[in-house]
């Protein structure tokens, strides 16, 4: 097959052109970029799926095991993984979930799980149409002409897909082409956007629309007009550090905000480090390692780890404006795009999320309420009271072995403080009941973490030897609802054992941390209870 | 004089003087580590000369040069080992790290109904990084629960580390247990030590510490913990 390279026509953006459809790529962080002297290319590959089941998709793990349940039609994109994979099965990654769906809160597969789904299961973007709801992002596209909510999108594909290449994206990237169309004009595009592998943030909470009812607007489209190009909106690139690319109704308040957190209210907050602007919508250049080249930019509370070099070189220093700034280097770790995950950044822009001021102000978490929780207890002992921590039954027994509570550790001289449920590793660990987190993440045993949460009737559950990856609105201070994904399940980097879920349930009634180094045969506080007819009621509950 | 007897005295000459210098040959022999063709074996000869010459006293092995990184380790580790673990506070661990002059940092948190502190480190000693390390509680009932830093990765890395570890840590080496790039000792009833040679997935996800998951597989981590589990 040969390519046809396509040159684009047209110019200019105005009020005169306003109805003209703007070209633009999609950013996480600066969401609708508009595109600069944009070219469109015929492209073959397209990594993204749907994941078709009406009965659900199963996302499987590397032993076939089910990890989660994906929604039917939900979107995919194919990634490469090493090791070991189911048979018949491709590697993928969940971008974003159709809202149409029955699959229980709890068993549901989030946005940005990876694992394997049967080949079978997997159908090309191509027949269907996508809905952006309630629950998107609510940003605009071209200065406020138009909201992304309820806008529906089209992946090009005439003859083939269409690769947009604009001078001022990323030469590395691919960035496939969409229309997008919205519910009172289906003859014209919007929109044109690119949007690239690495940044699917905007198409996370969707409906699909299935062949028939996309054939219903694939009609109304005109599809072979011409692709228009944009934008001349040149982006002066100014070396400021902090871009404030939008005016914050707040900045003024924010701005005369002295307060501070005392110590006790600091140790509720997260004290995780991340990007700290003043400006909500403010974003930090990261930078390449010479300083100068801007890589990408950064929004507020993104968490970050600081690399240390073993050569000490930490930190350098580099005038811009006029100022001096000392930079260090950073890792993004709950970024989807893999190719922006470290740089170098000032190292004033990078605080504690208990030390941010606009962090808190702004990222206030979920509020759990009677409405979005049906299920409100009093405490875990109510007779309709919680959900199994595992979407699965353990593969081996709780209740006998090294697993069961009170088994012996260290040759007898202490006693095993929980139930060990085994599984496989990267299942996700859920809330037994709503609460409140308590702590973050932190080293428990052999590589792995744990996390504790405070629930109904003051009952804290640890859950322990789960990985390091966060889930999703697990941090200090916010509220969990019963069944939400708490973490995942590790394992040991001893190779000794299986893959597990070490959790612990103490009764509240009693100050202190839940490890206690005193004579107590379990090492741990005394208000320690045993879960295991607690974890046998649930069990028989859910299963 | 007799033809025959000149000749009898000439090969009597001839033998003596052939057997005079065979003898000679031989001892040569043993004297000379030029004919040996081990260099080693000369240096090492060498200084046994010239050591028993002076104190009598044998060096003959020059001890193994340490690098920077297992100067730096050892320091850490060192120190460290000074304090008995069940004493170790945030305040004496604080201390140790300032004389090292690694400005530590203190961060605290919740952790069930007490307080969790985490200390890290701004700086580190070459060939080192991550020291980071958990306490519980709060004044006396303060207790570290974890305890770990990172070796740059090398050849022999693994191999120096442990034997570092084993120098200055009172490790139960009945209690050993170990498997390809893993090694784990008790330390006495509460706590243990391991050392793991890192792949991928140890370092993936890891909240604290920075990693490029390309070029930092193969670093070691040591790790003091409770045991916990």
């Amino acid at each position: 097959m040969h390519k046809i390279w396509l040159i684009l026509l047209l110019l200019i953006s105005n009020l005169a052109h306003a109805n003209e459809p703007g070209i633009y790529f999609w950013d996480n962080q600066e969401h609708f970029v508009a595109g600069e002297n944009c070219t469109v290319i015929p492209e073959e590959q397209n990594p993204f799926r749907v994941a078709h089941n009406e009965a659900g998709v199963s996302l499987l793990g590397e032993e076939g095991n089910t990890l989660s349940t994906l929604p039917h039609n939900s979107l995919v994109k194919l990634t490469e993984q090493d090791g070991l994979k189911p048979e018949n099965s491709l590697n993928i990654e969940v971008v974003g979930l159709n809202s149409e769906s029955s699959v229980s809160e709890s068993a549901r597969t989030q946005r940005g799980d990876v694992g394997f789904i049967s080949a079978l299961n997997l159908r090309p973007m191509d027949d269907y149409t996508f809905v952006l709801t309630k629950d998107a992002i609510d940003v605009e596209i071209g200065s406020g002409l138009l909201s992304t909510r309820a806008t529906v999108w089209q992946l090009v594909s005439d003859t083939s897909y269409y690769r947009l290449k604009c001078r001022n994206m990323s030469s590395t990237r691919h960035y496939l082409l969409f229309r997008i169309l919205v519910a009172d004009n289906k003859h014209t595009p919007r929109a044109y956007v690119g949007v690239s592998l690495h940044e699917t943030e905007i198409l996370e909470h969707i409906a699909t629309l299935n062949l028939d009812r996309s054939q219903y607007i694939f009609r109304n489209l005109m599809q072979n007009r011409p692709l228009i190009e944009a934008l001349r909106n040149s982006r002066v690139e100014v070396e400021n550090e902090v871009q404030d690319t939008f005016n914050d109704p707040d900045a003024d308040a924010l701005g005369s905000m002295t307060e501070t957190f005392s110590d006790p209210e600091k140790e509720l907050l997260d004290t995780r480090l991340m990007i700290c602007t003043q400006q909500r919508n403010g974003t930090v250049n990261i930078r390449e390692e010479n300083l100068t080249d801007i890589k990408f930019r950064a929004n507020l509370g993104e968490v970050v780890t600081v690399f240390q070099d073993f050569e000490e070189e930490n930190s350098r220093t580099r005038e811009i404006g006029g100022r001096t700034y000392t930079f260090i280097r950073v890792s993004f770790i709950e970024r989807e795009e893999s190719d922006q995950t470290e740089g170098w950044v000032a190292q004033s822009f990078v605080k504690r999320g208990s030390d941010c001021l606009a962090y808190n102000r702004y990222h206030r978490g979920n509020i759990v309420t009677e409405d979005n929780d049906p299920d409100r207890i009093t405490s875990i002992t109510d007779s309709d009271c919680c959900e199994f921590p595992l979407n699965n039954r353990p593969t081996h027994p709780y209740t006998s072995g090294m697993r069961r509570f009170e088994a012996n550790r260290s040759g007898g001289r202490r006693k095993h403080a929980a139930c060990d449920l085994y599984r496989f590793i990267n299942e996700p660990a859920v809330a037994i009941a709503s609460g409140t987190v308590i702590s973050n993440l932190y080293y428990f045993y052999q590589g792995t973490y744990a996390v504790e949460i405070e629930h109904p009737g003051g009952y804290i559950a640890r859950y322990g030897e789960i990985t390091g990856r966060r889930a999703t609105g697990i941090r200090p201070g916010l509220e969990v609802t019963k069944g939400q994904r708490v973490g995942f399940i590790g394992r040991v980097n001893s190779g000794c054992c299986r893959p597990m879920l070490h959790f612990e349930l103490y009764a509240g009634t009693m100050e202190g941390d839940l490890t206690d180094s005193s004579e107590s045969i379990f090492q741990r506080r005394e208000d320690l209870l045993d879960p295991t007819n607690f974890l046998l009621r649930w069990q028989e509950m859910k299963f | 004089m007799d033809k025959r007897l000149k000749l009898g005295i000439g090969l009597i000459f001839l033998s003596i003087i052939a057997l005079v210098a065979l003898k000679l040959l031989s001892q040569e022999t043993q004297k000379s580590p030029s004919i040996i063709k081990d260099d080693k074996n000369i240096t090492r000869t060498s200084s046994i000369n010239k050591k028993k010459k002076s104190d009598g006293k044998d060096d003959s092995v020059k001890p193994k040069q340490k690098l920077p990184k297992e100067k730096s380790f050892h320091q850490i580790i060192k120190k460290f080992s000074q304090v008995k673990l069940r004493q170790m506070k945030t305040k004496k661990f604080t201390s140790l790290l300032e004389e090292l002059k690694l400005v530590p940092q203190m961060v605290r948190s919740r952790s069930g109904k007490g307080r969790m502190t985490v200390i890290r480190t701004e700086n580190n000693l070459p060939g080192t990084r991550y020291i980071h390390a958990q306490f519980f509680g709060e004044n006396n009932k303060e207790f570290i629960q974890h305890l770990s830093l990172e070796y740059k990765k090398g050849d022999n890395a693994f191999e120096e580390v442990s034997s570092m570890v084993k120098e200055n840590y009172p490790i139960i080496a009945s209690s050993e247990y170990r498997n390809q790039k893993f090694v784990q000792w008790d330390l006495d009833e509460d706590y243990h030590i391991w050392i793991k040679e890192l792949n991928r997935e140890d370092m993936q996800n890891d909240p604290f510490n920075a990693y490029d998951l390309k070029n930092d597989v193969g670093n070691i981590r040591v790790t003091i913990e409770m045991k916990i589990h």
